[in-house]
């Protein structure tokens, strides 16, 4: 209960800021430019969908970053924290509240903005409200939300909030874009240097598993129901295991 | 002190104002005739943004497929893979792969009929970016004639030719594409002025001469 009302709290607070209305804004703007432009032709909004889709998930992660990284650290510096937990709420709880309540703050601002993405779709006449891939794509990218989330908690019970939000978007920036990459690398590699390499890689958040932007854009399909189901698992159980350890940080933090 | 803060607040307004007023066509001048607004805002970042636009358009002929396995063919993606993968698998490697493998596609294709019009944007996007980008003013060209447009073809290459006057290989393809549209007297003169402009300065010199050679030969004897 004490969990339900911070998350409520802060997805008010969210709601309250203006940076999630200016980029919703810019978004439509650009859907509609894009829509009217119609560039190279007319194809089958192929590079439209692309586009769009590239900009509502970066700027996803640029929102939710800061967004779960000044949860804690705003109430610290208010000193409304003392008010919170002087209430019969466990710490653990204030912890799991603010995260869950930046992961529900940053899934509304991502579906506001999807929500530009599907009228543009079927502005364009293509049957995007009906693909499924692209319904797998928005649910792994909020899964991959929820996993930041949880990650920038973790880095900001235990230092600054800019530091929180320049590690956490290093680790998104790294994983999503270089995920493979470094895969590829650790194979190549030999000896006592690929086994720590590897442990590090292991315990690194994959979000590269949630990134089917180019499969959704480019149709190649859906992925199939149980892979997709054990990347949403991996996203939950990863997002859980790090808001819990943020919790038990949080619990030996001198306030 | 807060009355003047709202003086200095004007004034230094104005001065700002001033400032770029006789800023700006120094600042013209020093970034060079053909620049537009995304070359002096982005600068050097524009060359790299250029490239990416064009490397996307690649991308998107391939289907998204992109990396080292371009052009394989049937099972040899898996082969390479399997020769990749080390006998002494580290614990979970297998679900890495095959997570890593399944959430990004690796087939070999290529988009075909009106979806190859979607890289037109990326041609256009990357000209825009670096307008001397010969490639991806030449690709594109062939784009658009390929994808039925051989009118913005046309104007495209001659586009890329007045931001590019002295590249021989622009007036080759505007050559080849005029020669393709039976415009032979103009093709004549574009090829000519190609071979004109032609220096023996990279590897491929020898074999644009010989393009050079046979087109205008062919547009010559239609003459």
């Amino acid at each position: 209960m004490g969990c339900l009302a911070i998350m409520r709290l802060s997805v008010l607070e969210t709601l309250r800021r203006k940076e999630f209305y200016v980029v919703l804004i810019f978004v439509f703007i650009l859907a509609a430019g894009l829509q009217l432009m119609n560039p190279g032709g007319g194809g089958t909004g192929r590079f439209a969908k692309d586009i769009v889709m590239q900009i509502i998930w970066l700027s996803s992660f640029a929102l939710t970053a800061p967004l779960a990284a000044r949860q804690i650290a705003s109430d610290i510096e208010q000193k409304t924290i003392y008010v919170l937990i002087s209430r019969p709420i466990h710490r653990w709880q204030y912890v799991f509240g603010r995260a869950g309540g930046a992961a529900l703050s940053s899934l509304i601002c991502f579906g506001s903005m999807f929500v530009v993405l599907v009228a543009m779709l079927a502005f364009k006449g293509l049957s995007g409200a009906m693909d499924p891939s692209l319904w797998q794509a928005f649910a792994l990218q909020g899964i991959a939300l929820v996993m930041l989330c949880s990650i920038t908690v973790l880095f900001a019970t235990c230092g600054s909030p800019a530091g929180a939000i320049t590690f956490s978007l290093m680790i998104v920036a790294v994983m999503r874009y270089g995920g493979s990459a470094i895969l590829e690398r650790i194979q190549g590699m030999e000896g006592f240097g690929r086994g720590i390499t590897w442990a590090a890689f292991v315990a690194l958040p994959h979000f590269e598993f949630f990134n089917i932007t180019q499969r959704t854009v480019h149709g190649w399909g859906p992925l199939p129901t149980s892979l997709f189901l054990q990347v949403i698992l991996y996203g939950a159980g990863y997002s859980i295991f790090a808001t819990a350890f943020a919790a038990y940080l949080f619990r030996k933090r001198w306030l | 002190m807060q009355r003047n803060s709202s003086v200095i607040l004007p004034i230094m307004g104005i001065v700002c104002a001033l400032l770029a007023v006789v800023l700006m066509p120094q600042l013209t001048a020093a970034n060079g005739k053909n620049s537009d607004v995304l070359t002096q805002v982005l600068g050097g970042t524009a060359d790299l943004a250029a490239d990416a636009a064009y490397r996307e358009a690649d991308l998107y002929f391939h289907a998204g497929v992109g990396g080292g396995c371009h052009h394989a063919e049937g099972d040899h993606c898996a082969e390479e893979n399997a020769s990749v993968s080390h006998t002494d698998q580290l614990p979970l490697m297998h679900v890495m792969e095959y997570l890593d493998g399944e959430t990004s596609p690796r087939k070999h294709k290529h988009i075909e009929g009106k979806e190859e019009k979607e890289l037109l944007p990326w041609f256009i996007a990357a000209v825009r970016l670096n307008p001397h980008l010969i490639e991806a003013w030449r690709t594109g060209t062939y784009w658009f004639y390929r994808t039925g447009s051989p009118k913005r073809a046309l104007a495209f290459i001659s586009k890329g030719i007045e931001s590019n006057p002295n590249s021989c290989l622009l007036y080759l393809e505007r050559g080849m594409l005029k020669s393709r549209l039976k415009m032979w007297k103009s093709a004549v003169s574009d090829l000519t002025q190609a071979q004109q402009l032609w220096k023996n300065d990279w590897p491929d010199a020898d074999y644009d001469a010989r393009a050079i050679a046979t087109y205008l030969k062919a547009a010559k004897s239609h003459l």
